[in-house]
């Protein structure tokens, strides 16, 4: 059995631009709105995979938001009161 | 960022409707366990879990319970979160039902979420995929629309004779579609709804805070009520101590969020320090919620407040016999007519306001009534009651098919230990069967409630508080064993403190609710007293007024006298357990920590939400460094 304890490196794991990565009033309005949306998620991948896997091409938009609804399918995560 | 999802996942409709409840008793009692119970309580057990799970790879609840306390203790802490998360997706469900029932406008804004919800997940996967922003922007202008709509409707004859179902037609549509949402696919109906209520959410707390600054409404609530020295307040039975710290939970200590604080959180943080921020900051932003609905709630006219939350059976139901009631009550300072009742009814747009139990309708007259004075006045308070109706809605059936797909992969897992088929979470059959089985437990209870002589609400409760109360001192008995067996006794006492409180209350709440001889107290006192009266023949007892009424009571309070002794029962085994652990680390001299080897961080970020000037000027440090030496993001 797989360790439980070694977490999936899911895409939705916080990475990424830690902030806007242009200056401006424009550039940050939009990266803030991204973030809040959770639309920065795929912001997050592009810049994880362009780091440490050069060598392949990312997944388009498309594909990653299915992969990321089929993670979270996968793993529910549960809501309070 | 990562603030804000653990904020949106452990603020639900919770936080609101507990404080509702309890400006039975004025408004001190609730404000003060809010405030010195998150700072010392709630906020604890939420940084606690999130970290010490943190430093387990972001182990849930259960299995760090199994590592620490045993295979007793551990299963036992299972079961218990099982059976809690039944009560809990029960009573969220029945506060939605109650606001709903007869209500037209209600049913049809509510009703039209799921097209709406429906439509954006079809927009986000195939039409403009990852447009998460643009979709919700839609949505909520389609969702004001609907809530617009939805006023229209009311009031033609087909829309009122469409659209006004009983409560029990409500439930059972609650039911189906509960099993429907927990197996459709995530991305059709669940994610979108996600980014519509906290959409719906960060607009409703910032725009109601803003509002009461602005407005300043009087509060009509003394600070101790009539109610709060005695047993029997009309809204909720029982005394202060144990009963407050029960009902108000989420807002103070929330059992729950040591569920939301093990596994899911931990595995997206940054680094360590931010979990202060996280686990404590995000359980502050609770409270503040928690007084905000407070707030709603005693700045209602008393009378008003009282026609609204107590059950039927008291009531009568008609705004006559609900004003001749509430006047019987002799409250000092209230003088409530039953032409206040209706004309209150509809200007919010509703048939009734009476009995209208649950918190949401009361929060939502609140509501209205400070926002209407700052924008609309009469003419906009059925839009915006409405509107708080439609938030509460919209959180609580989140978090009732998320709740139900959580407990379905518990019960997998469960399964899978004796037949392995079942741990397969993508076997059809698996799957659904165990869906259907945790939606007829909840489902099970719904109805109960909803069809339940004395009130669901007033009876079930208490439960619901109880078993959320037993889970957070469950959570905190798990952290009490990690902190004991890292041997750093000095600070043992920041979550002993907190448990022996909790366990003190939960253990005296339960006694109550089994052995008192009051029957509006205890489950199993009204439970003999109705049946010793079915046995003597008589057709009518108390607010139960027929036979079937009555043997439906006697049903019931078995049920819940039944549930009381088992939760309690598995608490005291986890918090035996804990204990014993506790003790076994003193007497030893080794340190057990079952914790990850250290990591050293290999990046840089802000503790806190703002940089401060020092890490200011680390950032530019570290940015001034060549690439290859820049500290690296993720894994």
């Amino acid at each position: 059995m797989a360790d439980p304890r070694v977490t999936p490196a899911g895409p939705s794991i916080a990475e990424g631009p830690a902030g806007p990565s242009r200056p401006g009033v424009w550039a940050r309005a939009r990266w803030w709105v991204r973030q809040l949306s959770g639309e920065g998620k795929y912001d997050a991948y592009v810049a994880h995979h362009r780091a440490h896997h050069p060598e392949r091409a990312p997944m388009t938009e498309r594909e990653f938001w299915r992969a990321e609804y089929a993670r979270q399918e996968a793993n529910p995560g549960s809501r309070c009161c | 960022m990562l603030y804000g999802h653990h904020f949106a996942a452990i603020a639900g409709a919770g936080p609101l409707v507990g404080p509702v409840l309890t400006a039975q008793m004025g408004y001190l009692p609730g404000t003060v366990w809010i405030i010195v119970g998150v700072i010392l309580a709630g906020a604890v057990q939420d940084y606690l879990v999130l970290f010490f799970s943190m430093r387990r790879g972001g182990r849930s609840l259960g299995q760090m319970a199994r590592d620490e306390l045993g295979r007793v203790g551990g299963t036992a802490a299972i079961i218990a979160t099982l059976l809690i998360m039944v009560i809990i997706t029960a009573i969220l469900a029945l506060v939605v039902v109650n606001a709903l029932g007869e209500s037209p406008w209600g049913v049809f804004s509510v009703a039209m979420t799921i097209p709406i919800a429906l439509f954006m997940g079809v927009y986000l996967r195939y039409l403009r995929p990852g447009r998460i922003a643009e979709v919700s922007l839609i949505g909520f202008v389609l969702l004001m629309a609907a809530i617009i709509g939805g006023g229209w409707i009311a009031e033609t004859d087909w829309g009122a004779a469409m659209f006004t179902l009983d409560r029990t037609t409500i439930a059972w549509g609650i039911i189906v579609y509960g099993f429907v949402a927990a197996v459709l696919p995530v991305w059709l109906l669940l994610a979108p709804r996600d980014y519509l209520s906290t959409f719906m959410k960060i607009g409703v707390i910032a725009g109601l805070a803003v509002a009461i600054v602005i407005v300043q409404p009087r509060v009509a609530a003394p600070a101790f009520s009539e109610f709060a020295g005695g047993q029997t307040g009309p809204v909720w039975p029982g005394s202060l101590f144990p009963f407050l710290f029960v009902t108000i939970a989420c807002g103070a200590l929330s059992g729950f969020h040591a569920l939301i604080s093990s596994g899911t959180t931990p595995k997206m943080v940054e680094k360590e320090r931010q979990t202060r921020f996280i686990g404590y900051g995000g359980m502050l932003m609770e409270a503040f919620v928690a007084v905000m609905a407070l707030v709603a709630a005693v700045t209602l006219d008393r009378g008003i407040y009282f026609a609204m939350n107590s059950p039927a059976a008291l009531t009568g139901g008609t705004p006559e016999s609900a004003a001749t009631w509430v006047m019987s009550l002799g409250l000092a300072g209230v003088d409530v007519s039953a032409q206040d009742l209706s004309g209150l009814a509809a200007l919010v747009g509703e048939e009734s306001v009476v009995s209208r139990t649950g918190g949401a309708p009361t929060l939502a007259v609140g509501l209205s009534m400070i926002m209407g004075q700052l924008i609309g006045g009469e003419s906009l308070m059925g839009f915006w009651y409405h509107f708080a109706i439609m938030f509460e809605a919209l959180f609580i059936l989140t978090a009732v098919d998320a709740g139900t797909r959580v407990a379905r992969f518990m019960l997998q897992d469960s399964l899978g230990n004796v037949v392995p088929r079942f741990k397969d979470v993508n076997w059809r059959p698996g799957a659904w069967l165990c869906t259907a089985i945790m939606v007829a437990a909840w489902g099970a209870v719904l109805l109960m409630g909803v069809t339940d002589p004395l009130g669901g609400i007033n009876t079930l409760f208490p439960l619901f508080g109880i078993a959320n109360q037993l889970l957070a001192s469950i959570a905190l008995a798990v952290v009490l064993a990690i902190v004991a067996k890292r041997r750093h006794f000095r600070g043992l006492w920041i979550v002993a403190l907190p448990l022996a409180f909790i366990t003190v209350v939960t253990t005296v709440a339960s006694l109550y609710k089994i052995f008192s001889p009051i029957p509006a107290v205890g489950y199993w006192a009204q439970h003999r007293a109705l049946q010793d009266a079915l046995a003597a023949g008589q057709t009518s007892f108390g607010a139960a007024k027929s036979v079937p009424a009555m043997e439906a009571v006697v049903r019931n309070t078995f049920i819940q006298g039944t549930l009381s002794v088992v939760f309690l029962t598995l608490a005291l085994i986890v918090i035996t357990t804990s204990v014993l652990a506790t003790v076994r680390a003193f007497r030893s001299t080794e340190v057990v920590d079952h914790q990850d080897p250290y990591v050293p961080s290999r990046r840089f970020a802000p503790a806190g939400l703002f940089a401060t000037a020092e890490e200011k000027e680390l950032q530019r440090q570290w940015d001034a460094l060549p690439a290859e030496k820049q500290p690296v993001r993720g894994h």
